[in-house]
This record gives C-alpha cells, sequence and structure tokens, in this order.
C-alpha cells in the first residue's frame, strides 16, 4: 500500500511542476508588466538604464529570452525563492513573503467550510438514499439543485443581503467585510470574537456548495450500494436495515467518493476566490486575481505552484483514504 | 408425519413497473417439512427467485405481498424487521447465486462468517467467533482455512466463495436452509462438489432446504419433492420421481423433454422422460452424416501446435516481466467440411482465447492456422477481407451481440454490405435468412429490443449466415439461453447443419449440450488438449482422467441414476468442533 | 460461394426439412408460433433492456411526461423570447445614461431600475441575457464537438496495441494536467488578450477548458462499448474502423452526449458570469449578466436581484431539463435490498 501511495505521489509531483513551469511560460509570455515604464502609464520618460535594471532586478526584461527567464526562475525555485512581484504597482515584495502572510488567511477560511460542508454532504446524501422519495429527500434534493444552479457571487450576495436585512431589522449582524477590525486590541476577546464572527458567513457559504455538490454524489454511491447484493446477504444474516447499512453499506459508498475528494481542493480555491473578494479577506484569491490584473508574472506563477501543491496534497490523501476502504486496491 | 417447517399459502407478489403492474408470483402455495429437499423449477421469469426472498422477508419496499407465510408456526407477515432479523441467519438461512457479488468485498470471509456468529450469540466472545469461523471453513473442505478466514473475497476462487457462503449459512444450524441458484455461476466440476457440500450439510443438520434452479439435472442429484414453475404460476408438484418419470402437465413434459442429455446412449432405455425432444435432434444429426467418410473431405479449418502467452508484467512505471500466462500451450485439430467440433472445457482452459486466435486471421504467436487451406500468416489485405465471410462467429449473450441501435434487417445486412453485396441480392437474402432460422421476414424492421433472448440468438446466427460461410463459430450460443429456448436453437443450429452442410465449430463448457448436436470433440484444460475424438467415443469411453473426471461431473437428469452417485463431503468432526489433527478434508 | 455438402433442393433435404418440421418437433413450434412479437410478456430482462437501451420515442414521451422538463421548457422559451424581443420594448438603451435617476428603484420608466452610473438595469439586463445565452448555447456545442471526437477516437485506439494505448496514455495526462491548474487562472490570463479582438473569442476560450471532463467520460463509455459484442462482432466482419465509430458506438453515446451538451449549456453560462464578474470575462463596453452584477450595492438591492433572478432563471431551466433528460434515459429503479 505504501508503495501504492508514493507511486501515485511521485506521478502528482512531476504533474505539478509540469503544470507550474507551463503556467509560468504561460504568464511571462502573455503579461507585459513593462508596460509600466511607458505611457499611458508612465508620466515621465525613464532612463533605459534605469529601465533595464527595473526589469531584470525582476526579471522581467522582454529583451531576456524567454527560457533564460525561466531557467532564472526554476534556479530559484530550487533554493525556494520564487522572486518579486512584478506588478504594475511597481512593488517589490518577495512572491515567497506574500505567499506565507496569504496562505493562513485562506486556509483558515477555506478549511472550515469545506470540512463542515464535505461531512454534512456525505450524510445529507446517504439519508436521501435511503429515504427516496420521502419529504425530507426531495427538499434536500431540491435545494442541492437550486445551489449548484447558482454562481458563487450570487449566494454570497444572497448571504450578505439577508445579513444586511437582519441588521436593519433587528440592529444585530454579522460583519460583512474585513475579517478583522483593525479599531480593536490585538488579542483581545473582542477581536477574536470578531474575528469568529466574520468568519461565519463565509464558512456557510463554502460548506453550502460543498455539502451541495457531496450530496448529490452521495447519493447515486449510496443507491447504488442499496442495491448490492452483498447488502442483501447483510440482511440474510440477520442484520436490521439501519445496522447492514452503517456496517457494510457506508464503508462501501465511501469508496467511489474518495476520487472526488481529490479535485474537492480546485473546486475550493476557485470559490474561495469570490468569497474573498466579496468579503474583502487578503488571501491568497485575492491575490491571484490582483497579481493578474498587474501583470504579475512571478506572483502568477507562485499562486499556480501553491494551487499545484494543494491538489498533490489533496489527491494523495485521497489515494491513501481509498486504500484504506478498499483492500483490492492494495 | 415430519413436523411441516415452512408452509406457504396463495403467495401473490406484484412490482409496480413503467409498463403496469408486473405479476411476479401468483397464488403459490407449498410446504417442506423436516428434513425434505424441496426443487423449485422454472425458467427465468418464472417467479422462483421472487417467491424465496418472499419467505426471507427480503423484498424491496415497492412490492405488494399477499397471502400467508408460515415458519415454524410463526406467521412472517406479523413479524417486523427487528422479528425477522432474529430469524435470519438463526432459523432460516440462504445461499445466493454469484459469491463474489454476495461477500463484502471490503472484509475478510472469517470476519464475515463470525459475524453471523455473533449476531444471534452475542455471548461468544470475538475470539470464539473467530474460531469457529475456521472451524466452519475447515467443515465445507477449505484447505489451509486459519490462512483463508484472513483473506478478502477477492482472493478466493468461484468455488471456494460458494463454500464460504454455505459455511455462513451452516454456522447457527437453521431448520431452513434456501438455495437460489447456488451452482449456476460456476463450473461443472466444482458444480459438482458444491452440490454433494449442500446435500451432506442438508443430511446433516435434518434441516428442510428448498433448491431453485434451472436446471433439472441438478433437481435430480437433490431434491426429494418438485415444484415446478411457469410464469409467476405453480404448474405441478409431486415426488422427484414423479416428475421425472411420469410427469402430468404438458409443460413439464416439454420441459424435461427439452433437457440435453449426457448419457444419450444410455437414455434410451430410462423410464425418465428428460432428454426426449433433444434425442430427436441428436437422431437427425446422426441420420444426416454426410457418404464421404471424414479423412477425404476437404478441410475447413486446420490448427497446428497454437500458442498463445499473455507476459505478466508488474510495475507501474517500469514494467518487467515477471511470468507468463499459457492461455493456449501448443493445441492441434482441425475441422472438414459439413463437421460439427465441439471444443469443451471449464473457465479459463483457453479455449475462448483459442476462438480469437481463429478470428483475428492474422500470424498467430507460434503455430499455424489455415482456413479453407490458406494460412492466414500469409494473406493479403484483400484475401483478408474475403476470408471475412467465410468464416462468422456467434456470440454467447445474445443481448450484447447485436447492435440495440440497428433494426434486425440492418445487422444481417452488415456483413453483406461489407462484402459488396447488391441491394436487391441483399433484400432476397435477408428474407430467406430470417424464414431458415425461422424468424418472420416481415420483422425486418424491427429492432433487437422487441425480441427475445431466443429470438436475438437467431438473429446472430442469421447475421452469420449472411454470406455462406465455410465456418461458423459458436462461443457459447445457448448458454444464456433457457432451456427449452436453447433446445429449439439446438434444433435450428442441427437442422443448418445437415441442410446447408455449413461445418461448427462450437465452444462450450456444457457437455451435455455438445453430446447433441457434434460429431467430434476435443476436451481443452489449461491451454491444451487432453482428448480429442468422435463424440460417441470419448463420451462413452474417455480415456483421459479429466474428461472421466468431466464427464462423472456433470449432473444427469434420472434420479435413480443421480441417487446412486451421491455420498457425503462435508466434514462432520471439523463442523462439531473437533479438533482433529487429521483436518481430513472432503472433496 | 455454394458448399458441395449443401442439399438445398435435393430429396435428402425435404426429408431432413421434415425432422426440423413444427409439427413434428413441437420444441420448435414452441418458439416459432408466437402469435405477435410485440404482444409477447416482455420478461423482466428485456423490460430492463428497453429501459435502458432508450429508443427515440421511448426517451422522448418520458421526458414530456416529467414535470420538472415541462417547467424548465416553458421558463428557457420566455427567457429565449425575452432577450430576441426585449430591444423593442427598451426605454433606455443598455448604454444610455439617466444620470438624474442614478441608483434609484424600480420605477415606471426604469423597470428595474437604475445603477450608480445611471444605467437602466432592465436594459442591461436584457442585453447581458441574450450575451450570455449566445456563449452558452456556442460553448456548449463546440465543447460537445471537440469531447466527442476526442473522446470517442481515444476511447477506442486504446485497445489497438502498443501505439494506441500509449496516444491514449498522452491524453489522458493532459487531461490531468489541465485539472491540477485550476482552469479559472488559465481563463484569467488568456482572457483579456482574446477579447480585444472580439467577445466572441470567449466562446472558444472557455470550450477550450470545458471539453475534457466530458471527453473523460465519453472516453471511458467508449472502451466499454468497445467491449460489447457488436462492436466485436463488426471487427470480425470485417468493418472500417471508423465506420464501426460513427455506426455503432456513435449512436449508442447520443444520448449522454445530448444531455452533457445540454448541462453544458448552463456550465458555460456560469463559468462566463464568475469570470466576468471579476473582471475578466465580458470586457466594457460589452454587457453579460456577469458585467450587469459587478455593479452590485448591498444598500440597493435592485442592482443585483433582478439580474441574479434572469440568471438564475435561465440556468435552473436548462439544468431541469438536463436532468429530465438524464432520467429519461436511465431511470434507475434504485431497486432496493434493504
Amino acid at each position: 500500500m505504501i508503495r501504492f501511495v508514493s507511486l501515485r505521489l511521485l506521478t502528482y509531483v512531476i504533474l505539478a511542476f509540469v503544470a507550474t513551469s507551463f503556467a509560468y511560460l504561460l504568464a511571462a509570455s502573455l503579461m507585459h508588466p513593462e508596460e509600466v515604464l511607458y505611457p499611458p502609464i508612465a508620466t515621465e520618460p525613464i532612463p533605459p538604464a534605469t529601465a533595464q535594471m527595473y526589469l531584470d532586478v525582476r526579471n522581467v526584461n522582454p529583451d531576456t529570452p524567454l527560457f533564460e527567464r525561466y531557467a532564472t526562475w526554476l534556479g530559484g525555485l530550487i533554493r525556494g525563492d520564487l522572486g518579486v512581484t512584478t506588478g504594475t504597482n511597481k512593488s517589490m515584495v518577495p512572491v515567497v513573503q506574500e505567499l506565507a502572510t496569504r496562505i493562513p488567511i485562506s486556509l483558515r477560511l477555506v478549511v472550515l467550510g469545506t470540512v463542515l460542508g464535505t461531512v454534512l454532504g456525505v450524510l445529507v446524501g446517504m439519508v436521501s438514499a435511503v429515504r427516496r422519495n420521502s419529504l425530507g429527500d426531495r427538499a434536500f434534493t431540491f435545494l442541492a439543485f437550486v445551489l449548484l444552479s447558482l454562481p458563487t457571487p450570487v449566494v454570497i450576495l444572497v448571504v450578505q443581503q439577508t445579513n444586511q436585512g437582519v441588521m436593519d431589522l433587528t440592529g444585530w449582524g454579522l460583519p460583512a467585510i474585513n475579517p478583522i477590525n483593525p479599531l480593536l486590541e490585538p488579542g483581545s476577546w473582542e477581536s477574536i470574537s470578531y474575528q469568529i464572527k466574520a468568519l461565519v458567513m463565509p464558512t456557510i457559504v463554502l460548506a453550502l456548495f460543498a455539502a451541495a455538490s457531496y450530496s448529490r454524489y452521495m447519493k447515486v454511491t449510496t443507491l447504488d450500494v442499496l442495491g448490492s447484493d452483498y447488502l442483501r446477504t447483510a440482511r440474510a444474516k440477520g442484520l436490521t436495515r439501519g445496522r447492514a447499512m452503517t456496517k457494510h453499506g457506508l464503508r462501501m459508498a465511501l469508496i467511489p467518493m474518495g476520487q472526488y475528494f481529490a479535485f474537492a481542493v480546485g473546486a475550493a480555491f476557485t470559490g474561495s476566490l469570490f468569497v474573498e473578494l466579496m468579503f474583502n479577506w487578503q488571501g491568497i484569491g485575492r491575490f491571484a486575481v490582483s497579481s493578474i490584473g498587474m501583470a504579475d508574472v512571478n506572483g502568477t506563477a507562485g499562486v499556480v505552484l501553491y494551487t499545484a501543491i494543494l491538489t498533490l496534497l489533496s489527491a494523495t490523501f485521497a489515494d491513501f483514504l481509498q486504500g484504506v476502504l478498499d483492500p483490492r486496491i492494495r | 408425519m415430519s413436523d411441516t417447517i415452512l408452509s406457504v399459502r396463495d403467495l401473490t407478489v406484484t412490482f409496480p413497473s413503467e409498463h403496469g403492474i408486473v405479476r411476479a408470483v401468483q397464488n403459490l402455495s407449498y410446504e417442506v417439512h423436516k428434513g425434505e429437499a424441496l426443487a423449485i423449477v422454472g425458467e427465468s421469469g418464472s417467479g422462483k427467485s421472487v417467491s424465496s426472498l418472499a419467505v426471507m422477508g427480503l423484498l424491496p419496499a415497492t412490492a405488494s405481498i399477499s397471502g400467508e407465510i408460515e415458519l415454524m408456526g410463526r406467521k412472517i407477515f406479523t413479524l417486523d424487521d427487528a422479528q425477522l432479523s432474529e430469524l435470519r441467519g438463526n432459523t432460516i438461512s440462504m445461499v445466493f447465486q454469484d459469491p463474489l457479488s454476495a461477500l463484502t468485498p471490503v472484509y475478510r470471509v472469517g470476519d464475515q462468517i463470525a459475524e453471523v456468529v455473533r449476531i444471534h450469540h452475542p455471548e461468544r466472545s470475538a475470539a470464539a467467533a473467530q474460531a469457529r469461523a475456521v472451524e466452519l471453513l475447515e467443515a465445507v473442505g477449505i484447505p489451509e482455512p486459519g490462512r483463508r478466514a484472513k483473506q478478502y473475497p477477492h482472493e478466493f476462487s468461484g468455488g471456494m466463495r460458494q463454500r464460504a457462503m454455505i459455511a455462513m449459512a451452516i454456522a447457527n444450524e437453521p431448520e431452513l436452509i434456501i438455495a437460489d441458484e447456488p451452482t449456476t455461476a460456476l463450473d461443472v466440476t466444482i458444480q459438482a462438489q458444491v452440490m454433494e457440500l449442500l446435500k451432506s450439510a442438508q443430511e446433516l443438520l435434518g434441516a428442510a432446504t428448498v433448491l431453485i434452479t434451472h436446471d433439472m439435472g441438478v433437481v435430480a442429484g437433490f431434491a426429494d419433492r418438485v415444484l415446478v414453475m411457469k410464469d409467476s404460476r405453480m404448474v405441478e408438484t409431486g415426488e422427484v420421481d414423479e416428475i421425472f418419470y411420469r410427469p402430468r402437465e404438458t409443460y413439464t413434459r416439454d420441459l424435461l423433454s427439452a433437457v440435453p442429455r449426457v448419457d444419450l446412449a444410455e437414455s434410451e432405455g430410462t423410464a425418465s422422460v428428460a432428454g426426449a425432444a433433444l434425442r430427436k435432434v441428436a437422431e437427425a444429426v446422426e441420420a444426416a452424416e454426410p457418404a464421404i467418410p471424414r479423412e477425404e473431405r476437404p478441410a475447413v479449418l486446420e490448427v497446428e501446435d497454437l500458442h498463445r502467452v499473455y507476459p505478466i508484467t508488474k510495475g507501474a512505471l517500469v514494467r518487467r516481466k515477471v511470468g507468463e500466462q499459457r492461455a493456449v500451450d501448443g493445441i492441434s485439430f482441425d475441422i472438414r467440411e459439413g463437421e460439427c467440433v465441439a471444443l469443451v472445457g471449464e473457465s479459463g482452459c483457453g479455449k475462448t482465447t483459442t476462438l480469437m486466435e481463429i478470428m483475428q486471421l492474422r500470424t498467430p504467436q507460434q503455430g499455424v492456422i489455415r482456413i479453407g487451406g490458406k494460412e492466414t500468416g500469409s494473406l493479403t489485405r484483400k484475401e483478408r477481407q474475403a476470408l471475412r465471410s467465410d468464416v462468422t462467429i456467434v456470440f454467447q449473450d445474445p443481448m450484447a451481440a447485436l447492435d440495440p441501435r440497428m433494426p434486425i434487417g440492418d445487422i444481417i445486412r452488415e456483413p453483406m454490405r461489407v462484402q459488396g453485396y447488391s441491394a436487391e441480392r441483399m433484400a432476397e437474402r435477408v428474407e430467406w435468412l430470417l424464414k431458415t432460422v425461422g424468424l418472420l421476414p416481415e420483422h425486418a424492421a424491427r429492432y433487437p429490443t422487441e425480441f427475445s433472448g431466443g429470438q436475438r440468438q437467431r438473429v446472430g446466427v442469421a447475421r452469420a449466415l449472411a454470406c455462406d460461410p465455410k465456418l461458423i463459430v459458436l462461443d457459447e450460443p445457448t448458454s444464456a439461453l433457457d432451456v427449452t429456448v436453447q433446445a429449439g436453437v439446438l434444433a435450428m443450429l442441427a437442422d443448418l447443419k445437415t441442410r446447408l452442410g455449413v461445418s461448427f465449430l462450437f465452444v462450450s463448457h456444457d457437455l451435455s449440450v455438445v453430446r447433441h448436436i457434434s460429431d467430434r470433440i476435443a476436451v481443452m484444460r489449461r491451454g491444451r488438449i487432453v482428448e480429442i475424438g468422435a463424440t460417441e467415443d470419448v463420451f462413452s469411453d474417455p480415456q483421459h482422467e479429466y474428461s472421466k473426471e468431466l464427464l462423472a461431473a456433470v449432473p444427469i437428469p434420472d434420479p435413480v441414476i443421480a441417487r446412486s452417485r451421491r455420498r457425503m463431503v462435508l466434514d462432520r468432526a471439523a463442523f462439531e468442533g473437533d479438533a482433529s489433527e487429521d483436518g481430513s478434508t472432503a472433496a | 460461394m455454394t458448399n458441395p455438402s449443401d442439399m438445398r433442393g435435393t430429396d435428402e433435404a425435404a426429408q431432413l426439412q421434415a425432422h426440423s418440421d413444427p409439427a413434428e418437433n413441437p420444441v420448435i413450434a414452441s418458439v416459432l408460433n408466437d402469435p405477435s412479437l410485440s404482444e409477447r410478456d416482455v420478461s423482466q430482462a428485456d423490460a430492463r433492456a428497453i429501459e435502458s437501451m432508450g429508443r427515440g420515442e421511448l426517451l422522448r414521451r418520458r421526458f414530456l411526461r416529467s414535470r420538472s422538463a415541462q417547467v424548465g421548457m416553458v421558463v428557457f422559451a420566455l427567457l429565449v423570447l425575452m432577450a430576441i424581443f426585449a430591444p423593442m420594448l427598451y426605454q433606455y438603451g443598455p448604454f444610455e445614461r439617466d444620470l438624474r435617476n442614478a441608483l434609484s428603484g424600480p420605477s415606471a420608466y426604469h423597470w428595474f431600475g437604475v445603477n450608480e452610473r445611471g444605467l437602466d438595469i432592465f436594459a442591461r439586463t436584457m442585453q447581458g441575457l441574450r450575451i450570455s445565452l449566445v456563449i452558452g448555447l456556442g460553448t456548449a456545442v463546440l465543447t460537445s464537438f471537440l469531447s466527442v471526437v476526442v473522446g470517442i477516437v481515444a476511447g477506442y485506439v486504446s485497445s489497438k496495441g502498443r501505439w494506441g494505448a500509449l496516444a491514449d496514455g498522452a491524453l489522458v495526462n493532459l487531461i490531468n494536467l489541465f485539472l491540477v491548474i485550476p482552469s479559472l487562472l488559465l481563463l484569467m490570463l488568456f482572457s483579456p488578450v482574446l477579447q480585444q479582438r472580439s467577445w466572441l473569442w470567449m466562446i472558444p476560450l472557455l470550450a477550450l477548458f470545458a471539453w475534457m471532463l466530458t471527453a473523460r467520460v465519453l472516453r471511458a463509455m467508449t472502451q466499454q462499448l468497445v467491449r460489447t459484442e457488436y462492436v466485436e462482432a463488426a471487427k470480425f466482419m470485417g468493418v472500417h474502423p471508423v465506420v464501426t465509430m460513427t455506426r455503432h458506438i456513435l449512436p449508442n453515446i447520443a444520448s449522454w452526449i445530448i444531455i452533457d451538451t445540454t448541462l453544458g449549456v448552463s456550465g458555460a453560462i456560469l463559468g462566463e458570469t464568475g469570470l466576468s464578474f471579476i473582471g475578466f470575462g465580458i470586457q466594457y463596453p460589452q454587457v453579460s449578466l456577469g458585467t450587469v452584477l459587478q455593479d452590485y450595492n448591498i444598500s440597493a438591492p435592485y442592482t443585483w436581484i433582478p439580474p441574479a433572478a434572469v440568471l438564475a432563471a435561465l440556468v435552473i431551466s436548462i439544468n431541469l431539463m438536463g436532468e429530465a433528460l438524464r432520467d429519461a434515459l436511465d431511470p434507475t429503479s434504485g431497486a432496493s435490498r434493504l
């Protein structure tokens, strides 16, 4: 089993590397951060020597061949240095530093909501399948269907609007923007409780989406299990419906779900992007949008590396989970 | 009078479906007494499985059930799930058909057997239950039971899995055992072993048993009483000798007479009705022997020293060869004009691989294949294309052999289109072909889904005949069909052989079927032909050990003969928990 | 190619014919004397076969009977009609500014209200609806075409020896690669560049990232079909591979392709909306439902609720139709053994 997982891990590492390189090459060829040196952005002419130094320091000089720039970047990558941000805002922050500040914020936001949503989704899906066509099943199926038909921004708007409505009515509401209240003393009870309250709405949004997707998958796999022969044998042995389902059915239904967990990361990242934008969290998603908007080559590559590693980790975890659940694979 | 263990009165089961109400069982009544073996027989759709699931209380919630079922005096329909669960696995247990899907793949076999003990005897410790599971595995004849108990179902072979299921069923010494087609998915020799085991278990426990099957040969060897079902109703019931020797209803008689018998020659004088219809077919085939002796007829197919080896590789990135699987290990045979040669063997013997090698029309890995004198290795593209019409194939599964999106007229036309026939010629032939196989030409515009299994198989044969082939290869053409339908298809094939002079290569695992239609028979085992010769010779006087074993394992639909072959194979000592050192294992 | 042993027309033939005569052998008769094929009581297995094969009429009948399909079709038709005829109803065009009434609620002149920049929300919503519809339909069709070609060829070729397996493996890895990088990022990278030429470039761009998922599914289905007996029979009959793919494989997965195309429309619309919302989709001055949503203002709900409602109605109606199609094709009775 160790061999099975480590082999897949190797494949993922290669894939992650290829993906990041691909992204870097794309970004470097499509984006033009040097435009900041020319009109209409630059208001005064800049001496060519300064311009060249400006571009070289950031490794975005269009005169340097693409592969040389790539090689420099790659060399930095091996050393753990992802270069500096090269956006049109002229800031020059080491990318690793930016990522280091932003990743914890993003993770804090995403992990809770996704985990909650997954567990909820699995439970709802299973119950839905067992009590097929009951009122609960139909209600949940309808709800999931509507949720998945709405784009993330709309769901966020609904949540925020509801919050606003409640606040107008009762004067009490959750903080809609800014995860941290700068006016409160950091570390104080008020500051922490504010942060917790600020986490509620984004978590709800992410949990809703995760629950909606997973409940659908889980319903299908559970229905398959319900019609299976081994469940019938379990009943023939004398297990009641409930016990047969929990002991034999649940594990078998979770096995095919494993592959969906691997792509959970991609979806969570996309979802978090909107959440960060609209709730004004300074996380990786926000950074991704601004990087691309400002022609920040290194920043973009850094973000892709982050997502690639995250995907890698979740895919490995999913494989590991499948190996644990299903002895046929080992 | 022995007491009644199970009493079913006026049972009716219906299901809602898109096509209206489906009546699965109608007004079924029967009784099973202590120590008695009842066999419920019928073809597909007769309702036999549904009736037994009703007894167990395992029908889906959508089913509407009426009538009465009494198990040891308790009315099943008045009990709730918890009470029924107490009975299941304890007083009444069931053995299902497909042991691979019937065992949970993620739990060890030993744990699953121990589970049934612990459910009904929660006072026993886990260790005690485990030990009991190992004892039971030994009792049913699984070697190295301690090691095997720790394995998963996919590591067991089909026969072993079924033994494990039987072990689960007898663990708590039930009063009633229901076996639903327990050997349908197994090879003939394994089938014989498992049926012997089941019978031994029944005798040892003194349990009442209900055996559900479509195989009359198995019934003859197992049952005391028989109940015949057709289209959800009971047709006839009685003692096994009565049914086989003096059936009263027409359907029972037709059903029995359509059963193929492996002991064709000896069956002439027996009292059993079984096999009468097919005997006529066999006689027709024999009477139609061509005047020219075999050796002087041209050879349609010649196979010389054919080999097909598959390498077994390990490793994901770099694959290295760790062994090889000799699917076909040097076989040679030939088929003359107008002859039917049967290739028989159990699963994994290489007969299907041989078929595929022949049909590929390419150079074999090793050896020579000649069709109509031409070597397949030295064919030009054009020659190969032309040869495709000379050798055609009929598949096993009638449901999957025809494209569901094409009307059968087009299906039959397809090979002719490839060969470039003109439109008029094709239309003519389609009509003639449909009539020849016993279908109406007006139905050429219908789709396969509108036909039954037997009719689809006939369409498959028509397609194979489309371009006047020299050789038709048949891959288990009747295995997926009901007995009466099978007889019809066999009769049609016999007729085609005698009238059109087409040669057949008939691949099957069912010796009884090939007995009636083949001229020569080759027995395959592990990629080799262990015996080859004229059918009557091989069947009446088999030379090779394996052929003898194979023939001995085929069930004979004649109760007197079957009873004489019985023996006890359950390891009594192991079952009763004596730690015997010699661990006498059964067959 | 007549066989010398062929005895048709001879006396012996007539004699042998008698042996297999229905009158003589009742067993053959029982099968031949089928009164009418269609009235025959179909066995369970055959009934199931009919359901899962889904012939055209059966599918259509089931689809039309489903209530969700009816609702979906009606709503979708209404929206399409609105998109086509709305410009005739405009009181203010989508680009006309009415700064005096900026940020005001629904009124007689502005049915949905006016946003911060003085633009009429109703007009913008309708304009956005048209563009979103075009993008959705165009992307879905292009995606289906791409995924069908690649998926079927890959599935068929994967079983054909070493080169086939290699080609197939390369394709699978390519698909995996694209799944590792969030497509959103790549779309954000490419979109502004292409938009400079025309907004229609959104269609191939979105299609480029959407075809992969479907191609994987179609490849798996094709592989399954290639193993069926009737495709093997075609091979043994000498049918050309391309003919096999078009005549045998394609019709049998056609139903899934239709379902996927339908759901692809809604998927494309959602994707485009998300992109436009963060500014990387449809660029100014063009309008899509996503760009309309960009001007949201929580204190003025009318700025975002109408376009969101229209968007929701559009996507939900399409999804209802897609789901109804899927149910019509594969009504898993979900026979519970519990």
